[in-house]
């Protein structure tokens, strides 16, 4: 159950480390109260991860997120795109996880320059649409047909007119850039 | 409310959720609400290399939305117990249904007899 909570009363003006909010739910109640003010991962069910500071939360699992970054992988290697202040609207995410830096140093992953890893992710998605484009043209032989189906309610798992769309923007972004 | 509280009769267990997006994921559920969103402790992700991004958390709270299956212990859970109260809330709302009917009718024949006031009064032919 999620609760109503202003991130700004927390800490009455900034200063000072943060007070715990007054929580009145029952022992063993999922939320996210405890969470506020904390560095939270937030992946999205189209696949995006978000990194940031939680500051506001509603009943809709709505959450407002400070000093967002965009965080990319392809494989064990990962570049960022700083986003500021993100409102995320509670039915796109899939799960928040809790920052863990110290697990983060352990796993092996490596920060590249975000203009390679825009690279090399546009290179994995061709890839993958090449792979599904010709499993399609062979299920089309044999009389089959995959239904692509952008308007459904669970994940886009690449290669989706919607993820073809991220694509895009990160392809303009990319050759804007170079 | 049945499967509420019945997950949080699992809470301080180990148990596996896998999510619609094919990424299982094992920990020890910690909370649980309404909507089934739950949260878990020390997770560890089942073919981590395809989810790079989890390798930098360790609690986790999930949308309920977005779940396929709960794997759960099976010694922890006791099928005659939600047998039971799944038959429980079935006699309820069958009795809560007769009552209803019942009520229902004995308005209408209320309205009958009162007889003139709606549209659809029954007129005797005379």
């Amino acid at each position: 159950m999620f609760a109503m909570w202003n991130g700004g009363q927390n800490n009455g003006g900034m200063r000072g480390p943060p007070r715990p909010p007054n929580v009145n739910l029952p022992s063993g109640t999922a939320h996210l109260l405890y969470e506020l003010d904390k560095v939270l991962l937030f992946w999205l069910r189209d696949g995006r991860t978000f990194i940031g500071v939680l500051k506001s939360l509603d009943q809709f699992g709505n959450v407002v997120v400070s000093g967002t970054i965009e965080r990319i992988y392809v494989g064990a290697e990962f570049g960022d795109i700083e986003r500021g202040i993100c409102i995320l609207r509670g039915e796109n995410l899939v799960l928040v996880g809790e920052w863990d830096g110290e697990k983060e140093q352990q796993s092996g992953t490596q920060r590249r320059d975000i203009q390679y890893i825009l690279a090399r992710q546009m290179e994995e998605e061709e890839k993958k649409a090449k792979v599904k484009e010709g499993l399609q043209k062979a299920m089309r032989e044999r009389g089959l047909n995959i239904r692509d189906d952008p308007e459904d309610d669970l994940f886009v798992n690449g290669g989706g007119p919607f993820h073809a769309g991220i694509l895009g923007i990160r392809r303009e972004l990319w050759d804007h850039q170079t | 409310m049945l499967f509420y509280s019945f997950f949080k009769s699992l809470i301080g267990k180990e148990i596996v959720v896998e999510l619609k997006n094919d990424m299982s994921l094992l920990g020890t559920l910690d909370s649980v609400d309404q909507y089934l969103n739950m949260k878990l402790l020390n997770v560890e992700v089942t073919d981590a290399e395809k989810f790079p991004h989890m390798l930098a958390v360790r609690n986790i709270f999930i949308r309920g939305s977005v779940i396929r299956y709960v794997h759960l212990p099976a010694d922890e859970v006791d099928v005659e117990l939600l047998q039971d109260a799944s038959r429980r809330d079935a006699a309820q709302a069958k009795a809560s249904a007769k009552v209803q009917a019942s009520q229902a009718k004995s308005q209408q024949q209320k309205g009958g007899h009162g007889g003139g006031g709606g549209e659809r009064a029954v007129v005797p032919a005379s």
